[in-house]
């Protein structure tokens, strides 16, 4: 196991592995929709609008 | 060279302190990492905003090879911007402690742009500047294995989160919430303090409610969470951060809001406006409270019971670095936000200088004593004597003893008399006790640990200022 030196809690870890497979659902759910419309095959990934800004 | 007491759980560096100078040593892979984001640009950048403590490597030859000899098998050093005095999250108002939170996420957002992440999310890194948090240990930045989950948030939360919450809904304080405790206190502890109803309600759902449901599941072993690996070799972290920006969006939004409801329930906020004081003595001990501070060229200033900091600012304006603290929560909290519109080199803090805060953590010498940190040129104790003998039932002695432990040189003693109209208040059942409290008697006491420089009455008012060098 790679060292962590906190205790992550694993209440916290569960809920964000809940939330990012809920988010991620919905995102590819989202794309294909998108999809059906623009005619463009849906991206595996999540939406690109979601991607980091460069500041 | 001295190591920093409280720097040894994390393997991958320490500080140190070598003369005045604070230093932080690296090992092979916080070094790569930290001159990367040198190298970028972003390490001057986040301190020139404020965000993380100003950070330089040591380059210069002979410095290095003293650093590399005293400290062997690491990498890499980096200086650091000395910090004083050094506040802990147990002394913070409410305020301070979300700011703090909103500092850790605002920088953890930042490096999750940058496929980095923070590895810890303890309150302990942020420290207070001129009023305003930075974040100060740098070895915290890694590149996580994953962006879709923060193997800190759990951590953020007992930090900052839960306290926040536990003060909002169930009437606890910071200082019984930390002290206790290094890392705050577990989900499970903290759902306890709430009904299911309230743990099931919106408020509480995300944070506390699911968390602490599926954590008992852990410990019942029906489920288990994912943990945290190290990155595949060279290759890009996985998942998406989209989910976890979402999280500390949403938290950003929450400690803001939480924050911004508690209204400090105060005993001495609205003394400014009730004491004792007419204009013209206010105006007069201002005066005679700058004219002392002046003769004692104090570089720091430590002002007991600063109420909302109007003494606090009047050292600052004399260029002093001021450590101002008050038992009161609720003054604290107007202090610190009166400096955070109108910025002077002010450190609030809450500490009851009665029982002020213990030394804690390992060997007791982790984070340690108020005393040990507080070590300033002149202590200011205004309007505090009457309160340390009836409220802290403290004889003269040990008041002087107190003060004396506290100050490197001058103290500026502010006597109220028995007959005056605050200290009458505070001892309108007990009155006898304290008939043997007299100006002179004072002085007599203090003379055995101070010289008296100056000694002015405050006009309009029974009050006298002294000014003492210790002897």
């Amino acid at each position: 196991m790679f060292l962590a030196y906190i205790d992550p809690g694993s209440g916290s870890i569960l809920i964000q592995v809940i939330l990012a497979s809920c988010i991620g659902g919905i995102a590819v759910f989202w794309s294909r929709i998108k999809a059906l419309f623009t005619g463009r095959k849906p991206s595996a990934k999540t939406p690109a609008d979601d991607s980091p800004k460069p500041e | 060279m001295t190591r920093v007491a409280g720097s040894f759980r994390d393997p991958s560096g320490y500080v140190f302190q070598h003369g005045e100078r604070i230093f932080r040593a690296l090992d092979a892979a916080a070094a790569d990492l930290l001159r990367s984001l040198n190298v970028q640009g972003h390490l001057a950048r986040w301190a020139r905003e404020g965000l993380v403590v100003g950070t330089r490597f040591v380059e210069e030859p002979a410095l290095l090879a003293e650093l590399n000899a005293a400290h062997p098998g690491f990498a890499d050093f980096v200086e650091h911007d000395r910090i004083a005095p050094i506040t802990y999250p147990c002394e913070w108002s409410v305020s301070m402690l979300a700011d703090a939170g909103r500092l850790t996420l605002k920088l953890q957002r930042e490096l999750l742009d940058l496929g980095l992440s923070l590895k810890d999310a303890t309150a302990y890194n942020i420290q207070f500047v001129r009023g305003k948090p930075v974040f100060i240990d740098l070895t915290s930045i890694e590149k996580p294995a994953r962006l879709d989950l923060w193997f800190a948030l759990g951590q953020f939360n007992r930090m900052f989160l839960y306290p926040l919450l536990l003060v909002k809904r169930a009437g606890w304080d910071l200082r019984s919430y930390f002290l206790p405790s290094l890392d705050g206190r577990s989900t499970l502890q903290v759902g306890q303090a709430f009904s299911w109803r309230q743990r099931w309600s919106p408020g509480l759902l995300f944070d506390i409610g699911l968390p602490f449901a599926l954590e008992r599941r852990v410990k019942a072993g029906k489920t288990s969470a994912p943990r945290p690996s190290a990155p595949a070799p060279g290759g890009a972290p996985a998942g998406h951060p989209a989910a976890q920006q979402m999280t500390l969006r949403r938290l950003d939004r929450k400690i803001d809001a939480l924050a911004r409801s508690i209204a400090p329930e105060t005993v001495w906020g609205d003394y400014t406006r009730i004491c004792s004081y007419d204009d013209e003595a206010e105006t007069s001990k201002k005066a005679l409270v700058k004219e002392y501070l002046q003769d004692a060229r104090a570089a720091s200033v430590l002002d007991i019971g600063c109420n909302t900091g109007d003494y606090s600012r009047i050292a600052a304006a004399c260029g002093a670095s001021v450590l101002a603290t008050d038992f009161d929560i609720g003054a604290v909290e107007q202090m610190y936000q009166r400096i955070r519109q109108e910025p002077a080199d002010i450190t609030p803090m809450v500490v009851d200088i009665a029982n002020p805060t213990p030394g804690i953590g390992y060997l007791n010498a982790e984070r340690p004593s108020f005393l040990e940190r507080a070590r300033p040129d002149c202590v200011l104790a205004l309007a505090v004597i009457h309160h340390l003998l009836v409220g802290a039932n403290l004889p003269m002695a040990a008041i002087r003893d107190l003060l004396a432990a506290l100050t490197r040189r001058h103290l500026i003693l502010e006597f109220v008399p028995t007959d005056d109209v605050m200290f009458r208040r505070l001892i309108e059942f007990r009155v006898n006790l304290f008939d043997h409290v007299t100006l002179d008697h004072c002085l007599d006491v203090f003379g055995k640990s101070f010289r008296l420089l100056r000694r002015e009455s405050i006009r309009n008012s029974p009050r006298t200022l002294l000014l003492f060098e210790k002897t």
